[in-house]
């Protein structure tokens, strides 16, 4: 029994469509239907914004066709299928650092969303074909959009305004051309598809418009159910990780790997020093230890092997093969930087941080609390950005120039004074004046704890300047190192920033506090707190809070903490609140 | 449309001529025609009948018949335009400058 109608514009109290987009004058129709799919399957199964660059698939099919091929017409088919093989990248707007696969950057299988059948159990393809109007309906109730190609009229062009619906003419093919939309939703009340054009907001109802259904015997050569149509499972959908990059901190990243691309990972330092790696497999929900990190070679001559982990690390997933990055301070208060390279699947260790700017260079040192540690934009691949607090009491930001390619640390900036503990805090901004799109460059935002035990948020507004602004404090009593995030709650489109989430333990608990991300705060924010929670097991409180993750799972945010007899437990948030989950480790 | 180019042809009184653009229908653009003087050419949008469907972003050829209808000199201007999109310079333009004669001219 399907829906009697649906609409994925909103849906579940949220949107799931990225912006409507106008194909211009090339006939790429069958393209843009296909990536729209894939951006709202990979939003639907993920809860992220993954806009996915459309010329990234047309370059490749004019480089293996011909320069003009692209435009000349195709099918959803050969492009899902495309799509499977290659992936597709996100939008890099400034020419320099075009990404596609005729000229790719470095970094290009770590901003490619993926799709594959590795986690579908039910079918054999990446991409399903769909006919008639009841399993049609069936896939979009409970799956997600479809493409469906159709012969198209020119009484088309002016059609679909004002919510009106669009029977297209009796049988023939006279005078028609072919097009592709996507299928977005429909009505019974109605009888017509929702789609959603490729001719840019001035067509229909800004972008989208009701088309008849097809009946029995009339207009079937021209419906949109006359074709095959093409889904895509969600299971298949797994988003990159420049995409995901503001979702998470710490200690704790959701990986693209595992049956459904959402397994949870955890890096925790572990007895005499070692690093360990926890894995919550996204399918059966268990944590398990995956593996403790090798030995790595230890200084003063770097001939002894041993584990040096003096604090719990910070992790991310980079645009380098999605490569697993660490930081974490040493026993000799250095910041050691490993990598799980995805490629030849092993560690590799780059060791203790050096300045590269002095001579010789010099380890970077840290005085306590966690790094923060991130990859941001500007540039392709994007810079490794590193706060932690020095020994004057202050914050240091090291950068790696990675569009460059010297993979050199440097300091950036020193600012900041009476500080206690930095955190996992550090979060890309988003891009001034309301720019289209997440990926052009942008300043950070840090928070750190005080000397007074509060929490303090500093601002870098451009990523090229050195300029730390110290903005608004809040909190009391904070003795611990939070964490932050920017989620996507509020961010109703991709274009829009959305809210900042930061928890930090006090006094053996957890407050989760939040951030209205847009207008984008600058020299002054409002945080509130909004809820205090805890552990359920009995006699114990929080000591510190690891990591945290907004998740695949229904937006829920997800955070690991330490308890006071130094277990790992896992927290999350849904519609109901904070719970208490598994203590695994 | 002074940077146009105009591209010239004759007719005989009573002549038809078949003007054959390539299509952009599947990009939502398409041809519109204006005749400076309608009284010398007349203009109609032929449909033709295509014997197969097409793949999805192939647009079918746009093709306009031009009779000549009285004696005298007309220019005929193609845009290629959204017509559902607010008015701005079209895609392209494309100029016939039309000289029809008498039939025993």
């Amino acid at each position: 029994m399907t829906s009697s109608s649906v609409d994925w514009r909103n849906r579940f109290g949220s949107t799931w469509l990225t912006k409507v987009k106008d194909q211009g004058g090339c006939g790429s129709c069958y393209i843009y239907g296909s990536v729209g799919v894939f951006e709202a399957m990979l939003r639907i199964e993920h809860h992220v914004w993954c806009r996915r660059d459309e010329d990234d698939v047309k370059n490749a099919i004019s480089l293996t066709f011909g320069a003009a091929s692209a435009c000349g017409g195709g099918g959803p088919d050969h492009v899902l299928t495309w799509i499977t093989a290659n992936g597709v990248t996100d939008q890099i707007t400034a020419p320099s650092s075009k990404i596609s696969l005729g000229h790719p950057t470095p970094d290009r299988l770590g901003r490619t969303s993926r799709l594959d059948k590795d986690g579908i159990v039910a079918v054999k393809k990446a991409h399903v074909t769909l006919s008639g109007v009841e399993q049609m309906k069936q896939w979009v109730d409970l799956t997600g959009p479809i493409t469906a190609c159709f012969n198209c009229y020119p009484d088309l062009d002016k059609s679909c305004k004002d919510d009106a619906v669009y029977t297209p003419p009796a049988n023939g093919t006279a005078g028609s051309d072919g097009h592709c939309v996507m299928i977005v939703g429909y009505d019974d009340h109605k009888k017509a598809w929702l789609i959603r054009n490729s001719w840019g907001t001035g067509w229909g109802t800004g972008g989208y418009g009701w088309f008849a259904y097809g009946t029995a015997g009339k207009n079937d050569e021209n419906a949109l159910e006359h074709r095959v149509c093409y889904g895509i499972p969600g299971g298949a959908t797994n988003p990159d990780p420049w995409s995901k990059r503001r979702l998470h901190n710490g200690n704790f990243y959701e990986s693209g790997n595992g049956t459904y691309h959402r397994n949870f990972e955890v890096f925790a330092q572990g007895p005499g020093g070692a690093v360990r790696h926890y894995v919550q497999n996204g399918k059966t929900l268990e944590w398990s230890l995956h593996e403790t990190l090798p030995e790595v070679t230890l200084a003063p001559d770097f001939k002894k092997k041993g584990n040096d982990c003096a604090a719990q690390p910070t992790v991310f997933g980079s645009t380098y093969f999605r490569n697993f990055e660490i930081l974490y301070l040493t026993t000799a208060n250095e910041l050691r930087h490993r990598l799980f390279d995805q490629t030849s699947q092993t560690w590799i260790d780059h060791g203790p941080l050096k300045n590269a700017a002095v001579k010789p260079a010099a380890p970077i040192m840290s005085a306590g609390g966690v790094p923060g540690f991130i990859q941001a934009a500007p540039g392709a691949p994007g810079n490794f950005e590193l706060v932690v607090k020095n020994s004057q009491g202050g914050l240091d930001n090291w950068w790696r120039d990675d569009a460059n390619n010297n993979a050199k640390w440097a300091l950036k900036a020193t600012f900041g004074a009476n500080v206690r503990l930095s955190g996992a805090t550090l979060v890309q901004r988003w891009a001034k004046g309301g720019a289209p799109y997440a990926d052009l460059p942008a300043g950070l935002d840090l928070v750190c704890v005080t000397g007074e035990k509060v929490m303090q948020r500093f601002w870098r507004d451009d990523p090229n300047k050195a300029g730390w602004v110290a903005c608004e404090t809040f909190g009391n009593n904070v003795d611990s190192p939070p964490v932050m995030i920017r989620s996507q709650f509020g961010a109703t489109d991709e274009t829009v920033p959305g809210n900042y989430e930061l928890c930090v333990a006090v006094d053996g608990a957890i407050e989760h506090w939040w951030m209205n991300g847009n207008p984008e705060p600058t020299t002054s924010g409002s945080w509130t707190m909004s809820e205090i929670f805890q552990t359920d097991r009995k006699g114990r409180k929080v000591k510190q809070v690891l990591g945290m993750v907004e998740s695949s799972y229904g937006f829920d945010l997800e955070v690991v903490a330490e308890l006071d007899n130094g277990a790992l437990q896992h927290f999350s948030r849904d519609g109901a609140g904070w719970h208490a989950r598994e203590v695994f480790a | 449309m002074s940077n146009v180019v105009m591209e010239e042809r004759r007719l005989r009184l009573g002549a038809r001529l078949d003007v054959t653009l390539q299509g952009y229908g599947a990009t939502g653009f398409r041809w519109g025609v204006v005749v400076e003087k309608p009284e010398i050419i007349g203009v109609a949008r032929i449909v033709e009948d295509d014997p197969e469907p097409r793949v999805a972003g192939e647009s079918a050829d746009e093709v306009f018949e031009l009779t000549a209808l009285t004696v005298g000199e007309t220019e005929v201007l193609f845009a290629l335009a959204r017509n559902f999109e607010a008015a701005g310079p079209p895609r392209e333009v494309r100029g016939m400058r039309v000289v029809v004669t008498e039939p025993h001219v």
